[in-house]
């Protein structure tokens, strides 16, 4: 503590006018730069805020569950309530970040989008269901989430999620029709398509059958071998990432948030760990020090796309999100049993696609 | 899982006085991430904590025509209360295959007395608390700048230090501490006035 601070300013008096917001813009600033030296301030200052018990109790309800926030479908069977339920932080300020629109069937206008409901929230965004109105067509929206929005590096991502799924030209892989990155939260424009994920058909039905792992195995193949020809890796396929189209037999691959060049080197040694733990290939998680990750590769990401359709990965483990070391052996034990079994039960071709 | 269209509105229906009508909304706000949550611990995926939150507040909205007949002299609040814990801990105890059958009676979930469960009691309530302050956050962070709420949310949320948060937010020390402590007492406001509003 600097002694020759406290005795000029230490003012305890002005702390409950400072937090019930009353000081004036010059008192503040003043309050705010002795608490840039003053300990005994900022102690005194925190206690008199709330008790240490708020304090901490706010930390451990705060701190996220890893599953707290419910994708809200439109055509569930939430709607009990006349009201939308209860909406996670990060849906409720993309909504509030809409411009008003006069369409009373809309809730808000995104550049020349007119949002008519919220498809899903994930870790980067929201994804909204809009009008396009110039064309006339349906589609949805990404946009990032606004706390996400501000960072430099979070912005890079999703730019680079946008330049990385827009290269690529396939039946099986988002098309990206337009993205804005210059309005505060940046969006990018795709196709809406009606149907169901896998993670939820899987959840919903249990495992696919012999026919329908071809099927969609074949199709995920084909659409990451379209990414790895435009020189991409997806590094998150996992059931939650392809989409089912209702009535037609089409799979298509989704959210490119994690895809990085193949020659882009700077992941190798980060010890970050990309893609979803579960899903990750036995070789990209069975390592020495399980927080060094190799670089993935397409025949990581090949038997990741084998893995998503092979439901053996037993529900437990999709618990166990926030206990990466956990969920690293699950993969390196069970789903590499069950991907080795995919395969003993494919025929030689399509173990050939996903291996290699 | 069956699916009660045209039961839905009447439900809502029954509700006659529009201040008991205000009070299952709150209710049914607060209650069904609630459940949603107390599944996902029990293991449950997230189309199925979802469709057991459906669930047990169709069971509670069910009854709530005949307590405005009979029972009037409970508030309906905690009755409301009262009625959703027998009925989550029944749905809990339940073994896996018959939650998922789902289709039986929702009035069965309120017709069983259960057991005194008091880890069962514990986690609703933690549960609830945990809503409390949920909501209580999306309040506070509604009217101040994101920046401000930033500071608390790296400082306090995540646990990360000071210093950091003044790095990732280009800020000065003091400014992380002055902004934290302000959104803990607004926080800690808030949570008492919804806490009120719920007793
Ligand atoms: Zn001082």
């Amino acid at each position: 503590m600097n002694l020759n601070v406290r005795t000029i300013s230490c003012d305890p008096d002005r702390f409950e006018s400072f937090l019930s917001g009353e000081l004036s813009d010059t008192e503040e600033r003043e309050l705010t730069l002795h608490l840039n030296t003053c300990e005994h301030c900022r102690r005194t200052l925190e206690q008199q805020a709330a008790e240490p018990g708020a304090w901490q109790e706010a930390e451990n309800l705060l701190k996220p569950l890893g599953f707290d926030s419910p994708a809200i479908d439109e055509n569930s069977d939430s709607g009990l309530l006349k009201y939308p339920t209860r909406q996670p932080l990060q849906i409720q300020s993309v909504l509030d970040a809409l411009r008003p629109t006069d369409d009373p069937e809309m809730l808000g206008r995104l550049g020349g989008y007119e949002v008519s409901g919220v498809v899903g929230a994930g870790g980067m965004g929201v994804v909204l269901k809009a009008v396009d109105k110039s064309l006339d067509r349906t589609v949805a929206i990404k946009v990032m989430a606004p706390h996400l929005a501000s960072s430099g590096a979070a912005r890079k991502r999703f730019a680079r999620e946008a330049k990385a799924a827009a290269a690529v030209l396939h039946p099986n892989v988002i098309a990206i029709h337009s993205v804005s990155n210059d309005e505060s939260l940046p969006y990018l424009v795709m196709p809406y398509m009606r149907g169901t994920s896998l993670q939820k058909r899987l959840d919903r039905e249990g495992p696919l059958s012999l026919l329908e792992i071809l099927r969609i195995g074949s199709q995920i193949a084909a659409g990451l071998a379209a990414a790895h020809a435009q020189g991409l890796v997806h590094r998150d396929i996992k059931p939650a990432n392809i989409l089912l189209e209702d009535g037609v037999e089409r799979v298509t691959i989704t959210d490119f948030g994690l895809a990085r060049a193949v020659d882009d080197a700077t992941i190798t040694h980060s010890g970050v760990i990309a893609g979803t733990p579960q899903y990750m290939s036995p070789e990209q998680a069975r390592l020495p020090n399980r927080l060094a990750v190799k670089p993935w590769n397409s025949a990581a990401t090949c038997s990741a796309s084998a893995a998503c359709c092979t439901p053996s990965v037993p529900a437990a483990h999709r618990f166990e999100q926030n206990r990466r070391t956990a969920s690293c052996d699950a993969s390196s034990t069970k789903s590499r049993l069950a991907f080795a079994n995919s395969i003993r039960i494919s025929p030689n071709g399509f173990a050939g696609s996903l291996t290699g | 899982m069956t699916e009660f269209p045209e039961t839905r509105e009447s439900l809502l229906l029954q509700i006659k006085s529009p201040a008991n009508r205000e009070a299952w909304d709150q209710f049914a706000l607060i209650y069904q991430p609630v459940i949603y949550r107390l599944a996902r611990h029990r293991g449950l995926q997230d189309a199925d904590a979802q469709d057991l939150a459906q669930q047990v507040l169709m069971a509670v909205a069910s009854a709530i025509g005949s307590w405005e007949k009979t029972n009037e002299s409970v508030r309906f609040r905690h009755w409301l209360r009262r009625v959703a814990r027998n009925a989550i801990i029944n749905v809990l105890s339940r073994r896996p295959r018959d939650r998922g059958a789902g289709g039986s009676s929702v009035q069965e979930l309120l017709m069983e007395q259960p057991l005194p469960d008091s880890e069962s009691d514990a986690q609703i309530e933690l549960e609830y608390r945990r809503e409390i302050y949920l909501r209580a956050a999306r309040i506070v962070r509604g009217d101040i700048e994101p920046d401000t709420w930033r500071a608390f949310e790296i400082t306090v949320i995540e646990n990360r230090s000071i210093d950091e948060a003044a790095v990732e937010l280009n800020k000065l020390i003091g400014t992380i501490y002055a902004a934290r402590s302000r959104i803990m007492r607004r926080l800690r406001e808030t949570v008492q006035e919804l806490e009120k509003a719920e007793s």
